[in-house]
């Protein structure tokens, strides 16, 4: 740090010219003092004394005096002078080491001569193991890739490019502090210059950690292509009944029914990314009324009827609580907790939508259901696209502009996905 | 006459099944329709088929698993044709070590021609 701030401190050499002309005045004062000390007390002795080796004792004690007085003075003023750097070191290194992002200092060698707190938690390392790394070092420890996953050869590090490039240069990439953490980091690398024109003394590197944003980022792409595979099997169901009908091959009503299923089951996914974008752009709005729980629930039970599920869906109304909610974001919400209990339910066993009111304050809505075991379960991982987490989000979204909570809990072979919302107390009505 | 080919349809999606079902009955296959893997399994234990069409995503086994129990249990005995909504659908084929691939939303005449040379191709 010492060689990092001894060479920042040249870097104020631009400021020279008034530091200069501040040790000059000073300079001639000092020596315009001791001319005058001198002259003054010369002539006062001369004017006392007519003994010579008097005088010659007295002016000799008085310049011992002067030495005296001035070192005196010196050390006065070198000692304030140090205390005012150390108290600015201190000062500096306190502010460097406070910043939340990391900061990393290149001396004119390249390598690193300083790294803050920040930069060692990020990078997982202690400050010594970081300090002293060249380019090249640095990136084969965290092998930096751009964030489209090519690897930033040294070269390419903005702190080296800057050495020769006018800046502030920045990026964006992505550092791997462990084989299983990445970090993603804004990063803005300034050189620091002695003065105009010179070569850098330094170069700062600033690297801001965007990893938070840039997952929220990555979970917005994954819900927009999931909701764009997950319409492609209703759109190939379509297209082959309209296919089908057209050759004149097969009884159209049938076909008719899938294509009115699927249609269904592709506003149930547009319902759903509406939901869940206007909550991200702040925009959902609720048209809320008083409306009966048991009612919302009772009529998507009729309409999931019409459809041909693996399951047989059964309702338990066994209170009829009465809430402030929107009844189309509410049906959107029944929709997709009967979906996400079928797809995840046991062939052939029964999904029972129910209604109850656990104490006066709560109203609950939820289903029921024979979940498959895990180990019979087995996941899709990236090879292909389901819209359940599109569904589980909007269902979340719904629950909470409610003021409600989504839950989901399992007990023996039983498995409830549930949402709790505020019921309307009897002297609430009208309100 | 010979028996028509015998074509095992693997979707959890009951109207995929009838739809893609409807199109190869008409072409006079015979086919057989099951809702997940682990049942394609079964009844592929219980009569091989000649050729068998595979959904991906589907609840209790999914595509890969099956595709990879097949080929562990009969090698390339049974051709295997994907039927995905995922993107580069070819390069997901070559990693299923699958004979053909039909990438959501297909054409019936692409069904039945992707089925119809692949049953040639095992003659």
């Amino acid at each position: 740090m010492s060689v990092a701030i001894g060479d920042w401190a040249a870097c104020f050499s631009r400021r020279g010219g008034s530091l200069r002309r501040v040790a000059l005045v000073t300079a001639t004062w000092f020596a315009a003092v001791g001319a005058l000390w001198i002259v003054a007390l010369d002539l006062l002795l001369r004017a006392r004394s007519r003994d010579p080796v008097m005088v010659a004792r007295l002016e000799s004690t008085i310049h011992w005096a002067f030495i005296l007085i001035t070192s005196a003075a010196v050390y006065t003023i070198a000692y304030r002078i140090a205390v005012q750097l150390k108290r600015m070191h201190d000062v500096t290194v306190a502010v460097v080491e406070s910043i939340g992002d990391a900061v990393l200092v290149l001396g004119r060698d390249r390598t690193i001569v300083y790294a803050n707190p920040a930069a060692a938690r990020m990078l997982d390392a202690k400050t010594e193991t970081i300090v002293g790394l060249t380019a090249a070092e640095f990136s084969r420890r965290f092998l930096v890739q751009y964030p489209n996953g090519m690897v930033v050869t040294p070269d390419e590090f903005v702190a080296q490019r800057v050495f020769t490039e006018q800046g502030p240069l920045r990026y964006k990439v992505v550092l791997h502090p462990t084989e299983r953490r990445e970090v993603v980091v804004r990063s803005t690398a300034s050189a620091v210059r002695p003065r105009p024109g010179a070569p850098p003394a330094l170069v700062v590197s600033v690297m801001h950690d965007v990893t938070p944003n840039e997952n929220l980022s990555r979970m917005r792409d994954r819900f927009l292509s999931s909701a764009a595979h997950a319409l492609k099997t209703p759109v190939a169901i379509i297209k082959a009944n309209v296919q089908l009908i057209a050759r004149g091959e097969e009884v159209a009503g049938p076909s008719f029914q899938a294509i009115e299923r699927q249609c269904a089951r592709i506003d149930r996914l547009v319902q759903n990314l509406m939901v869940v974008s206007r909550a991200r752009s702040h925009s959902l709005r609720l048209h809320a009324h008083r409306l009966a729980l048991a009612q919302v629930v009772h009529e998507i039970a009729l309409e999931v009827v019409t459809m041909r599920l693996p399951s047989e869906v059964r309702t338990e109304i066994s209170a009829s609580p009465v809430v402030y909610g929107d009844t189309e974001r509410l049906a959107t919400l029944v929709r997709n907790l009967c979906g996400e209990a079928i797809g995840a339910a046991v062939r052939g066993s029964p999904v029972t939508l129910y209604v109850s009111q656990p104490d006066r304050m709560t109203a609950e809505l939820g289903v029921r259901y024979q979940p498959i075991p895990i180990p019979e379960r087995t996941f899709s991982g990236d090879e292909d696209y389901d819209d359940t987490p599109l569904a589980h989000c909007a269902t979340t979204t719904i629950a909470e502009a409610h003021g409600g909570t989504f839950g989901e809990e399992s007990a023996g072979t039983t498995a409830t996905l549930w949402v709790r919302l505020p019921a309307i107390e009897e002297h609430d009505v009208g309100a | 006459m010979s028996a028509p080919d015998d074509i095992l349809i693997v979707d959890d999606d009951p109207d995929m099944s009838d739809v893609v079902k409807s199109a190869l009955e008409a072409e006079g296959y015979a086919c057989r329709t099951v809702a997940n893997g682990r049942e394609a399994l079964d009844e592929v234990a219980r009569e091989k088929p000649a050729l068998v069409l595979l959904d991906m995503l589907m609840p209790v086994m999914n595509g890969r698993e099956c595709a990879h129990e097949l080929r562990r249990d009969y090698g390339a005995s049974i051709p295997i044709i994907v039927m995905t909504a995922a993107e580069h659908a070819e390069a997901r084929r070559a990693e299923l070590d699958a004979d053909g691939v039909l990438a959501k939303p297909f054409d019936l005449d692409q069904l039945v021609r992707a089925v119809k040379s692949q049953l040639e191709r095992e003659r």
